[in-house]
């Protein structure tokens, strides 16, 4: 009869509950934590693809890579990718031997977290190639 | 005694509020932590769709290349050659897991192996090419399909008209509109030409140096020549030789009306 009327320990059982769920909640948001991660690198993908897109799908791209117009290359993805970005590219051919004898690269690398986008461009002219096309990204923290 | 009462009421307060905050402080980690894992799926999703927009646009501007091969002269077993190459490459890379492209080229009259010209004298002419695909993205959770068709044609329309001058020379004008896809297209070069005797079997075709080109920036261009004709009654047989804009060519032949 003492035990059931002695209703001390209800309020224990209770905050013992939330810490609990408090616990689980933290545990559960430690992987996506790792998703927001994600979500910088996934920008940068987009962003850095959106940016070859634009150049390629007017033939652009690869027509600067067979005339091997570095220069110009490097001029067109400045003037698209904001200022905040460090870039660098390289071109490699079908058998994946790098192409460009110059470095396209806007400067120093300004983070270590750097992504790389691998960027499979056909050429429009009648001699048929494929280059691939290597974006690394990296941002200011 | 009265100052103890008052002292266990403010305690049960305390506990509400301590419980209050307790519980909102729960819903927030809880909205949290289904809003990143939300952000995150989305941010996948447009990652995915990137890749297969860049597949896509590859694919396409091999038919392209393949057609401008093909139209000037190339054999028809290009289309599937530079397929299987751009299909090979492509999967290779495995961002999304492993990719592979399935594709098939149209092979129902006209077309053969996916490409298909047509250049008649009647005033049109077509250079066309038509493949479909599958894209395959296996991962371990789940395998993605996506369908996609490509179909690039280049069609040339002309017409003409021509006065009759002194002699055998004739004021000729002609009319060229270029449709990419059904859609108005700028030309990259435009060449006419001319029958000597307007009898085609022979092939004694003369390249009309225009006087007057109008291109109306919208596909369609005019070009007045002055065309030397054997003899006054011979047919005003035109030639017109296109390259758009992607290296595509394109021809036909046209008679004349004299107006």
């Amino acid at each position: 009869m003492r035990f059931v009327n002695d209703k001390r320990g209800q309020i224990r059982i209770i905050e013992a509950l939330f810490a609990s769920l408090l616990m689980i909640s933290t545990i559960t948001l430690v992987p996506s934590q790792l998703g927001i991660e994600k979500t910088h690198f996934n920008s940068y993908y987009s962003e850095g693809t959106q940016v070859l897109v634009s150049l390629d799908s007017n033939g652009k791209l690869s027509s600067l890579i067979e005339e091997r117009n570095w220069t110009s290359l490097k001029k067109c993805i400045q003037s698209v990718l904001p200022v905040s970005l460090w870039f660098n590219i390289t071109v490699f051919d079908e058998n994946l031997t790098i192409i460009n004898d110059a470095k396209i690269s806007n400067g120093g690398l300004i983070s270590d977290e750097i992504i790389a986008i691998n960027y499979v461009c056909a050429s429009l002219s009648q001699n048929y190639a494929i280059y691939i096309v290597r974006l690394q990204l990296a941002g200011v923290k | 005694m009265r100052i103890n009462l008052r002292t266990r009421k403010n305690s049960g307060q305390t506990l509400v509020i301590t419980a209050l905050v307790i519980s909102l402080l729960t819903l927030s980690i809880f909205y949290g932590v289904f809003e990143a894992s939300r952000r995150s799926e989305m941010d996948n999703l447009t990652t995915l769709n990137d890749y297969v927009f860049v597949t896509k646009l590859g694919l396409k501007k091999t038919v392209i290349s393949s057609l401008a091969n093909f139209s000037s002269g190339g054999t028809n077993e290009i289309l599937a050659t530079n397929l299987n190459k751009y299909v090979s490459i492509v999967g290779n890379q495995a961002y999304f897991g492993k990719v592979s492209i399935l594709f098939t080229l149209l092979d129902v009259p006209p077309y053969q192996s996916g490409l298909h010209l047509s250049w008649d004298s009647e005033g049109t002419g077509l250079s066309s090419a038509y493949a479909n695909y599958s894209l395959v993205f296996t991962k371990t959770e789940a395998n993605l399909q996506f369908k996609h068709e490509t179909n690039i044609t280049t069609k040339l329309d002309v017409e003409g008209t021509y006065n009759q001058l002194e002699g055998t020379a004739r004021n000729v004008t002609v009319n060229c509109k270029i449709l990419n896809e059904g859609e108005p297209s700028l030309a990259k070069n435009i060449t006419i030409s001319y029958e000597l005797d307007g009898d085609p079997s022979n092939q004694e075709w003369i390249n009309a140096s225009s006087t007057n080109n109008i291109d109306y920036g919208n596909g369609t261009y005019r070009m007045s020549f002055i065309a030397e004709t054997e003899s006054v009654n011979d047919p005003m047989l035109i030639s017109a030789q296109v390259y758009d804009m992607r290296g595509i060519f394109v021809l036909a032949n046209a008679t004349c009306s004299e107006t």
